[in-house]
């Protein structure tokens, strides 16, 4: 079993490695300029990029602080100091309500969606029939193609309480199932519709991952008399361990995002008591109105909170002992 | 087809349009801004002369009304009788309600529409659902066209204007107007929606304010014994209740609010603001308002509504009504033909509308008012002389109905995009796609009532018309401009709405009602009602 | 991959063939109405299952015309371009971040990673595009977003599961980063490159906001955003009130699916091609020997 840990041995390498080299190495610029420099050569055209469709209209994000005019430009509108940010720093009891949702919900979706296009993927992978793998995987990323729109009119077409099921209930003197339009089930709803929507698309990166490991190390394994589980555990979890790493610290740092569109499309019946998040606080409060100053200022604090927690789960990666985003 | 009508009765597709969506398409939110008063901006107001000498088969008794023909005015002839541009190009940025069109290079009917016009006349435009960031990206770049349609809710609008675009006042106020007489055909008060610090900003893209119609299939009324038109509100109830069967998934209809509207029009209650001796007031802090929320209210109690109601969208309404799950439908009244078209293939499918009915004998029911201007079109500040070439491009886009002009715009040319069937234009597929250039929301004239082949159809729309102007709802804040309501009016309405939905989904007892109202009061009602009614006062007769 | 018990087999069997039929069923109805006439639609009250007589006019309404057609081309053109430029760009960037510990590594890694947490606004985005003489460019739809964070994290992560010991060795025998890049890590990689072509190319092909504040010419804009135009305004083709046409026109709801179905098509077209790229096992061993 000890081939298990073969399979990644960069990650085993790589922490250590230069972390024990870099105090020698600090002082010695030319060297690792001369070693690294065409590392940088690499790198520029994306950095340019980023620096020039990313950083640079940051720089606008400035209107935060101003009540901004298109028509008088940065330079013409008036400084506000802090009161765009007050929308959500105010702790008006409906923002608390909104961001309890934003946190319940996205705890529901890391908890039961976030894991299941890696158990997808799993199946997928253990099917031995290459051409029932790649039709199933074909079929299942299909609605990742569907706009929010059309997702919410199928489910309400289907299971909405005037819908196909409930339509075929009631004739059959069934009583009916409801699901739309009950504040109580809201949060299982818009879960569900996530799970229908995306769950195949983001096999994808999983089998990727999976696409690497060794079958050589699936053999050993079978002459070592590994059961199913027994290999899942030793061969196939640590190839894609890093990968499911990376993307939950990604999502994490993404806490305070849950569907907006999804959201606001689905307001109407349920309320804003169980149905208002974060986003759609925000929207509705302020950049409704074409507040462009609201909009950069919650932007800003998000990308704030976004930043904390990526830090704060990369480190907690590093001391479960993963690499996470980035190394120590 | 009117904005209103077209984004209330059609809406639901992105999510901007969602949030929008707060009024019903009878209009219960809708932003109002014309009215019957007349005060505002009397002074500066063009001088109203009918453009066009075609002779209508149907002529309105109202200003605001849209003349009915029966078939396209024989040997059309130009409006205008010079070419307004003598070479050069005009920009226009404009909103469409329709798919993209050919652009120029693949487009005999725009390349003949730059040939009368005697230049380029030339047109960038964007979905109007997704105008407004293209219209903020605009501004904020600097570089304008001449022409900028100033549609949905702009910020610091009367500021915006000043700095970026023509004061036409001295260009078309009054008597001025009669160097462009297809412009002084527009009514007068689509006008009033141009009008900012008692200064004329643009050109009105003008339509008659009716948002919208309460249809009904008469056919499948007809078979329950029931009055198809109810005369109060007792009737209005047992006809819902009659119509509901749920055992067999049939609702009266799919929108509880537009029922909420159509009650409170029973009731003579404006859809927005009321002006008494100078103080306003809104409708939703009436006692009567809450009288039809807790008779709608009843109405959802007793099951009259689809159940997915709240949450569908109007396409989808529109879907039941044509299926007959829901019989009754609220929708906008320029969507006429096309509710028979739908209807065209449904065997035995009759098209109704209900007219506006009194609460009781003693009140009076008005009609819901929509706006007489869907947007307008300001002019980029340049020297009078290109402010005057501009304003006749305009001119020429306004010529009416009847026109030459107004066939080659609205059909094309003859035997390449359309052919005369008797006395109609006849359009085939390629001029379909040929003429979606958004030339009307650039500039048009007064709209007129006209379904080719469909006389009973033109009939139907004029009569409905004629039954309600005469009763459409007063809206003093024509004219008037509130910043608070332009920033917040949106989010105050939905908050209004959700409260709305509360009640009618049975989450929230009618009595919650008042609370919403306070909310709404302090969140910013209150400062609206101050600034409307300071302007008020301040266009008030001097 | 050895035995498996056959219980696990069969749950495994009824759970896809429920999930599959979970998305075929909405998927046949798309597809069904986007073939249906009006009088299926009105009787069903929407989407229809079946139809007795299916009719591609709404797909022949949203092609008459050629402004389809030439919006097609124009995505199939900045899909391809965008993708080859934004993998170029992502490979070089992941590349140069996936060897811990090198000049700047941690500073270019930080500033890639915060690009993913810190939005730029609209506005503030449309003037450096118009800055650069890109509005009216199609370049303006690819140059903002042709190096997306994400794709570029994952990439790396990617690049630093390969085994160290082949750069390595690479490198004592005298080859370049270039080398190295091209001859050992990407011919290893070719499941993260087809998967991220693969977002990059549904990125490509799906935006159309881009195209509606920079380019200002509709002749420019690229399929996503012409069929918007249909979908969002939901009037079907130019049925405006002053319509003179007698002839009726397809049903608003097949026309919205026929879009979806014809939006939807190019990738299930591309898609096996890139798929056998991440969908098969690779054998390591056979190449590291």
């Amino acid at each position: 079993m000890s081939s298990g840990i073969k399979v990644r041995p960069g990650a085993g390498a790589d922490p250590g490695a230069p972390a024990a080299c870099e105090p020698r190495v600090r002082g010695q610029l030319a060297t690792r300029w001369h070693r690294d420099r065409m590392l940088l050569v690499l790198a520029i055209p994306g950095v340019i990029v980023l620096v020039v469709f990313h950083y640079l209209p940051l720089l606008g994000n400035v209107i935060a602080f101003q009540d901004y005019q298109p028509f008088l430009g940065i330079r013409g509108s008036d400084f506000v100091g802090l009161s765009n940010f007050s929308v959500i720093l105010d702790g008006d009891p409906e923002f608390l309500n909104a961001l309890v949702n934003t946190l319940i919900i996205t705890m529901v979706q890391v908890l039961f969606v976030f894991p299941l296009p890696i158990a997808l993927a799993l199946v997928l992978n253990s099917m031995l029939n290459e051409r029932a793998k790649r039709l199933t995987q074909s079929i299942l990323y299909l609605p990742h193609f569907l706009s929010w729109v059309i997702v919410v009119a199928l489910f309400q077409q289907m299971l909405g309480n005037g819908g196909m099921l409930n339509e075929w209930l009631r004739s059959a003197d069934l009583g009916t199932f409801q699901i739309i339009g009950v504040p109580e089930l809201f949060k299982l709803l818009i879960t569900s519709q996530v799970i229908w929507k995306d769950t195949g698309w983001s096999t994808i990166i999983f089998l990727a991952a999976l696409s690497k490991v060794d079958l050589n190390l699936y053999e050993a394994a079978a002459i070592d008399r590994a059961g199913p589980l027994r290999q899942l555990w030793h061969v196939t979890l640590p190839a894609i361990r890093p990968v499911i790493v990376l993307l939950l610290i990604l999502r994490l740092g993404d806490s305070l995002t849950v569907g907006f569109e999804q959201i606001l499309l689905q307001q109407g019946p349920v309320g804003a008591q169980a149905s208002e998040v974060l986003d759609t606080y925000v929207y509705n409060n302020g950049i409704i109105g074409g507040n462009w100053g609201v909009s950069a200022a919650v932007g800003l604090v998000k990308g704030i909170v976004g930043v904390v927690l990526v830090l704060g789960a990369n480190r907690l990666a590093h001391a479960m002992g993963e690499r996470g985003v980035y190394s120590k | 087809m009117d904005a209103l009508s077209r984004r209330t009765l059609l809406k639901g597709l992105s999510a901007a349009a969602v949030a929008g969506a707060a009024g019903s398409a009878l209009g219960c939110s809708a932003k109002t801004t014309t009215g019957t008063s007349g005060r505002i901006g009397a002074d500066i107001l063009p001088t109203f002369a009918q453009a066009g000498n075609a002779e209508p088969a149907l002529k309105s008794a109202h200003p605001l009304g849209m003349s009915g023909y029966f078939e396209y005015p024989p040997n059309p002839v130009a409006a205008v009788s010079t070419p307004p541009l003598s070479g050069g190009q005009i920009s226009a940025l404009t909103y469409t309600f329709d798919p993209v069109a050919p652009g120029k290079s693949d487009n005999p009917l725009w390349q003949e529409v730059d040939k009368r016009l005697g230049g380029k006349l030339d047109i960038t435009y964007a979905p109007a659902a997704d105008y407004a960031q293209r219209f903020a990206t605009t501004v904020a770049g600097g570089d304008l066209p001449d022409l900028v349609s100033i549609y949905g809710s702009v910020q610091q609008l009367p500021a915006l204007l000043k700095a970026k675009f023509t004061d036409l006042t001295e260009y078309l106020s009054g008597d001025a107007i009669k160097d462009y007489p297809n412009l002084a055909g527009l009514s007068t008060d689509s006008w009033r929606k141009t009008v900012y610090g008692n200064a004329l900003w643009g050109v009105p893209i003008a339509r008659v304010p009716i948002p919208g119609v309460a249809w009904i299939r008469a056919d499948l009324v007809a078979g329950s014994g029931l009055p198809a038109q109810p005369k109060d509100i007792g009737e209005f109830k047992a006809l819902l209740k009659g119509l509901t069967n749920e055992r067999k998934s049939r609702w009266a209809c799919g929108d509880p609010g537009g029922t909420l509207t159509m009650i409170t029009a029973a009731l003579g209650i404006p859809g927005n603001w009321i002006e008494d001796g100078g103080k306003f007031a809104s409708n939703i802090e009436l006692e009567a308002y809450e009288k039809a929320l807790a008779d709608t209210r009843e109405l959802a109690d007793a099951g009259v509504f689809h159940p997915d109601g709240l949450v569908a969208s109007n396409n989808q309404r529109n879907d039941w009504f044509t299926n007959g799950t829901t019989p009754i439908v609220f929708g906008g009244y320029a969507g006429w033909s096309k509710y028979e078209m739908w209807g065209a293939e449904v065997p035995g499918f009759k098209l109704g509308s209900l007219a506006m009915f009194g609460y009781d004998a003693s009140s009076k029911p008005l009609h819901p008012r929509g706006s007489a201007a869907q947007a307008f079109t300001a002019v980029t500040q340049a020297e009078p002389g290109r402010i005057r070439e501009v304003l006749r491009v305009l001119d020429w886009l306004a010529a009416p109905f009847g026109s030459s002009e107004y066939l080659l715009r609205s059909f094309g040319i003859e035997r390449q995009t359309f052919r005369f069937e008797g006395r109609d234009p006849i359009v085939n597929s390629r001029g379909q796609n040929l003429r979606l250039v958004p030339f009307g929301y650039v500039c048009g004239p007064t709209q007129a009532i006209y379904d080719p082949g469909r006389r009973d159809v033109a009939q139907a729309r004029f009569d409905y018309q004629e039954a309600a102007l005469p009763i459409l709802a007063p809206d003093p804040t024509q004219g008037l401009y509130s910043q608070t309501d332009a920033a917040k009016g949106l989010q105050l309405g939905k908050d209004l709405t959700d409260a709305r939905n509360g009640i009618l989904a049975g989450r929230a007892p009618v009595s919650s009602w008042k609370a919403a109202v306070t909310k709404w009061r302090n969140g910013g009602g209150d400062q609206i009602r101050a600034e409307y009614e300071q302007a008020f006062s301040e266009a008030g007769p001097k | 991959m050895g035995r498996q018990p056959r219980w696990a087999t069969a749950a495994r069997g009824v759970l896809l063939t429920v999930a599959c039929l979970a998305v075929i069923v909405p998927f046949v109805a798309v597809v069904m109405t986007s073939l249906a006439p009006q009088r299926d639609i009105s009787a069903r009250g929407g989407l229809v299952l079946f139809t007795s007589e299916p009719s591609l006019a709404a797909y022949r309404a949203v092609l008459s015309g050629g402004v389809v057609t030439r919006a097609l081309s124009v995505s199939v053109a900045v899909t391809a371009v965008g993708t080859v430029l934004s993998l170029a760009c992502t490979i070089m960037l992941a590349y140069a971040l996936s060897r811990p510990g090198s000049l700047l590594h941690k500073p270019i890694l930080l500033v890639t990673l915060f690009t993913l947490l810190f939005n730029p606004g609209m506005i503030p985005m449309y003037l450096i595009v118009k800055q650069l003489g890109l509005i009216d460019n199609l370049a303006a739809l690819i140059l903002p977003v042709v190096v997306n964070a994400f794709n570029v994290i994952v990439m790396r992560s990617f690049f630093l599961e390969l085994p160290s010991e082949l750069t390595e060795s690479a490198k004592i025998d005298g080859a370049g980063e270039l080398r190295i890049l091209t001859f050992i890590v990407l011919p290893l990689s070719k499941a993260v490159v087809a998967v991220v072509g693969l977002f990059y190319a549904v990125a490509y092909w799906n935006a159309f906001f881009s195209a509606l504040l920079y380019l200002p010419s509709p002749e420019k804009w690229p399929l996503q955003l012409v069929l918007r135009t249909f979908v969002v305004n939901q009037t079907p083709l130019g049925t405006d009130e002053l319509s003179a046409s007698t002839e009726s026109l397809p049903p608003q709801a097949s026309i919205q699916m026929a879009i979806l179905v014809m939006s939807v098509i190019p990738i299930l077209i591309i898609y096996p091609f890139i798929q056998k790229h991440f969908s098969k096992g690779l054998l390591i061993g056979a190449v590291k020997g």
